[in-house]
């Protein structure tokens, strides 16, 4: 069965590449597309899509108009994922897609348009029930914490670092696996041995730990 | 008092007519003083070679002392204050005293006439008692006074003169025992007896009349501003001592008979203090003018005044309510007082005098006071003058007040301007060029799909991604460089923050309190303190750690930015274009900004702007 999608962009030319996108996926199927945050809202309601695919900005405030669709839906409906596009690499606008948790949600650069893959590798991923951090967002707070003086991170060797801003990117384990080129166990092995080092809880639940990884990277107090 | 002027020279330096006029002014003091002295010399040795006088050296010093003393005094008033009768009135009296000296003769004629030229001095003194300072009676009760003892003394003087061999006393040291001439002018003989109870009548009205001289001047000081009481008191005292010598005199003389020489001594003292006193009361009348008109300069310096303060301060300081300072206005060209009509230069009402100020030659100010009013014209000059740059540094602190909040003003608007430009700068990037980008990234993104395997065209596709996706991340430091989206959505502290997370360094972000900013004094203060941040940064050393603070108070968002850096030498360092225009920018917003830096401690930002 196709994933069911709802599209939010207010420019023209950009919602109907989405679209055009989208249409040569097999298991991904639009059922609609909206220009402004109350349309949107409203055919949401009534096609009741596995995912919603939106720009973070949109009228009538051009502010951070995907976000607030994310935080209704977590508590109107959890099980619909939610792909966030935004422009902004700032942590905060991530950190604020995750607030109520990070299971079913996505928070992508516009970058990742050109490449119709991470697109879809997104959609494919809330709609399972995980999460994506852009690569980009987590790559420039692994390397701000690394660089502080007395930051815990410079206890970690150079493959336990990339493996920390992998698990805030959402990467499953076997993802992981594959990335570096090692076995499932080697990687389960390493996390939780960063997740001690780091002190954190939760290295087994992937969905949790991305949150946790991002909150402990932007150095912010946990929730 | 002309150091009060000083900051300008010119000013008040003159006269409407000063040169000419100064010098008619010291003629007659001048030649006062000369006959003064020489109708001093004169009575000194008159007196002292008398054959008759049983003290002739302690009465030629003693009157010799009183025509110096009185013509002195009258001469340095006359000198002082030519405006008053008082300098010409009193050195005539001292001339007129010179006179008695014919009483030191053995001619009977000359004796008689020295002896009433005594009781007409008595009355001269009396009329000049009541006239200090002004010169002539202040009021018709003293007028009236003056003349009802003239009479009574000229009815006594004539009856004596009529009927006694012997003549009353004349005033201290006067006494010739038996060697006295008669009365040159008797044309009945009225017995001995006649002649000693007139005597002593003329005796006990001259006390009477000293001891009412003396209540109508303390009924005058009950009356008085501070400036005259002061001018009047040594005289009131003075007057006292008069009248109890002579009633002591008096007394003795009745009772005894004779005149003890102690009493004589007492009396001479007594008439010789009232010159002095009326000297000393000037004197001090003018110190007392002159501390008035430096409390008029330190009470008011500093504080705003208007040009009614400045005439009712001036007044007050002089003890003329009445006074008027009329400034000269230019348009108009005639004078303006301060309760704004116009006031002719050249003549007064009667009864009121004025003085022209000029200021580098032309027409600055002119006063217009009481006829009556006791201060020399330097001193009203003075405080004038100083009154009127009082006035001069209340208006050019207000021009300043005004200029001030004029720059404030254009320096907020161009801030606003400023901001405003930012804020369009950053709509434009994100609403104009930003889905253009997005929709060439997602046309790339098709057309990498379309181009299927084709490795070349993949390639190519894929570097015009590349391209494209630089575009995105260049355009994303330009915009948060111009107003960083999270200020606008998400206000200072948050954006701060997320400054925060991708530091190389520990900053940590505190915000208090709910007050809010405008846009634009928000915006100051997070480009000035991401500036101190990035400055902390870059100069404070690997391990440094950094503080940001806001306060959100009802007036004012204070924030501060501390670290432990390596700090530097604020008195070594120029000031840096950096810091300059961090205090610009919340200057702009009509704050403050500090720095203080210490070697090896580190260095705060602290600052505030207003809140709304």
């Amino acid at each position: 069965m196709a994933i069911r999608v709802v599209i939010g962009e207010d420019s023209a030319v950009v919602r109907e590449g989405i679209q055009r996108m989208l249409e040569r996926i097999d298991d991904i199927e639009v059922v609609s597309a909206s220009a402004d945050f109350p349309t949107l809202r409203a055919a949401i309601a009534e096609s009741r899509p596995d995912v919603v695919l939106t720009d973070i900005r949109m009228p009538p405030t051009l502010t951070d108009e995907g976000i607030r669709i994310a935080v209704e839906l977590r508590a109107s409906a959890p099980d619909v994922g939610v792909v966030v596009l935004s422009q902004h690499v700032e942590p905060t606008y991530a950190l604020a897609l995750l607030e109520g948790g990070s299971s079913r949600r996505a928070y992508l650069l516009k970058e990742r348009l050109r490449d119709s893959t991470e697109l879809t590798r997104a959609i494919r991923e809330v709609a399972r029930g995980g999460s994506v951090i852009d690569p980009l967002v987590v790559d420039e707070l692994v390397a701000a914490r690394t660089a502080r003086e007395n930051s815990p991170l410079r206890e970690l060797t150079e493959s336990e670092t990339a493996i920390l801003g992998m698990i805030a990117q959402g990467l499953s384990n076997s993802a992981i696996a594959d990335e570096l080129v090692v076995t499932k166990r080697a990687v389960e092995r390493h996390i939780n041995a960063i997740f001690l080092k780091l002190g954190l809880r939760d290295a087994e639940d992937v969905s949790r730990r991305v949150k946790a990884a991002l909150v402990y990277l932007a150095d912010q107090q946990p929730a | 008092m002309e150091r009060i002027s000083s900051p300008s020279p010119q000013l008040g330096a003159g006269l409407a007519r000063p040169v000419a006029r100064t010098r008619v002014r010291s003629v007659g003091p001048a030649l006062a003083a000369v006959a003064g002295l020489v109708a001093a010399v004169l009575t000194v040795m008159a007196v002292a070679s008398s054959q008759i006088l049983v003290e002739p050296r302690l009465s030629g010093a003693f009157r010799g002392a009183f025509v110096l003393a009185s013509v002195g005094v009258g001469a340095y008033t006359w000198w002082r204050r030519p405006a008053s009768g008082f300098g010409p009135l009193f050195a005539a009296t001292g001339l007129l005293f010179a006179l008695t000296s014919l009483n030191a003769s053995a001619a009977s004629l000359t004796f008689t006439v020295g002896r009433v030229v005594y009781a007409v001095v008595m009355l001269a003194l009396l009329y000049v008692c009541v006239s200090f300072p002004l010169g002539r009676p202040p009021t018709r009760r003293e007028r009236r006074f003056v003349a009802l003892f003239g009479a009574v003394g000229a009815v006594l003087w004539l009856l004596i003169l009529a009927l006694a061999v012997e003549l009353p006393p004349g005033g201290p040291f006067a006494d010739c025992e038996g060697a006295c001439p008669e009365n040159a002018l008797r044309f009945i003989d009225g017995g001995a007896d006649i002649g000693r109870v007139l005597g002593d009548a003329v005796g006990v009205v001259t006390v009477a009349a000293f001891v009412v001289t003396a209540v109508l001047l303390l009924l005058r000081l009950g009356e008085s501003d501070r400036a005259a009481q002061r001018t009047l008191a040594p005289l009131f005292l003075s007057l006292i001592a008069v009248l109890v010598a002579l009633a002591a005199d008096t007394i003795t003389r009745q009772a005894f008979g004779a005149r003890p020489a102690a009493i004589s001594a007492a009396v001479a003292a007594a008439i010789l203090s009232l010159p002095v006193a009326m000297l000393a009361g000037q004197l001090r009348g003018r110190l007392f003018a002159a501390r008035g008109l430096g409390r008029l300069v330190a009470d008011v310096a500093g504080t705003p005044v208007t040009a009614h303060d400045v005439q009712a301060l001036v007044g007050d300081a002089l003890g003329d309510p009445t006074l008027t300072i009329a400034r000269w206005d230019e348009s108009e060209q005639t004078y303006r007082a301060a309760q704004g009509g116009a006031i002719a230069a050249g003549a007064p009402p009667s009864g009121r005098l004025q003085l022209e100020l000029t200021r580098d030659g032309r027409p600055f100010a002119l006063v217009e006071y009481a006829a009556t009013l006791d201060q020399p014209r330097d001193v009203l000059r003075g405080a004038v003058a100083g009154g009127l740059m009082l006035l001069d540094n209340t208006q050019l602190a207000e021009e300043r007040g005004r200029l001030v909040a004029e720059l404030r003003a254009s320096r907020a608007r161009m801030a606003e301007a400023t901001f405003a430009g930012r804020v369009q700068i950053e709509r434009d990037l994100h609403d104009g060029v930003q889905p253009h980008l997005s929709a060439l990234l997602v046309k790339l993104g098709i057309a990498r799909d379309l181009a299927g395997e084709e490795p070349e065209l993949r390639a190519l596709i894929d570097e015009l991604g590349d391209d494209a996706a630089a575009a995105v991340s260049e355009l994303r430091t330009l915009a948060r460089g111009v107003y960083p989206p999270l200020l606008r959505e998400r206000g200072l502290a948050q954006a701060l923050q997320a400054f925060a997370m991708t530091a190389p360094v520990t900053v940590r972000v505190e915000e208090r309190g709910r007050h809010a900013t405008s846009p634009a004094a928000t915006a100051a203060v997070y480009f000035t303190v991401l500036e101190a941040i990035q400055n902390a940064i870059k100069h404070g050393g690997p391990d440094v750690s950094i503080d940001v603070t806001f306060d959100r108070g009802p007036q004012a968002l204070t924030f501060a930015v501390v670290d432990d850096g390596r700090g530097f030498d604020a008195r070594a360092t120029e000031t840096g274009v950096g810091l300059v225009s961090m205090a610009d920018r919340i200057g702009a917003a009509a704050g403050e900004l500090d720095i203080e830096s210490v070697v090896g401690r580190g260095t705060t930002v602290k600052g505030w702007v207003p809140t709304v």
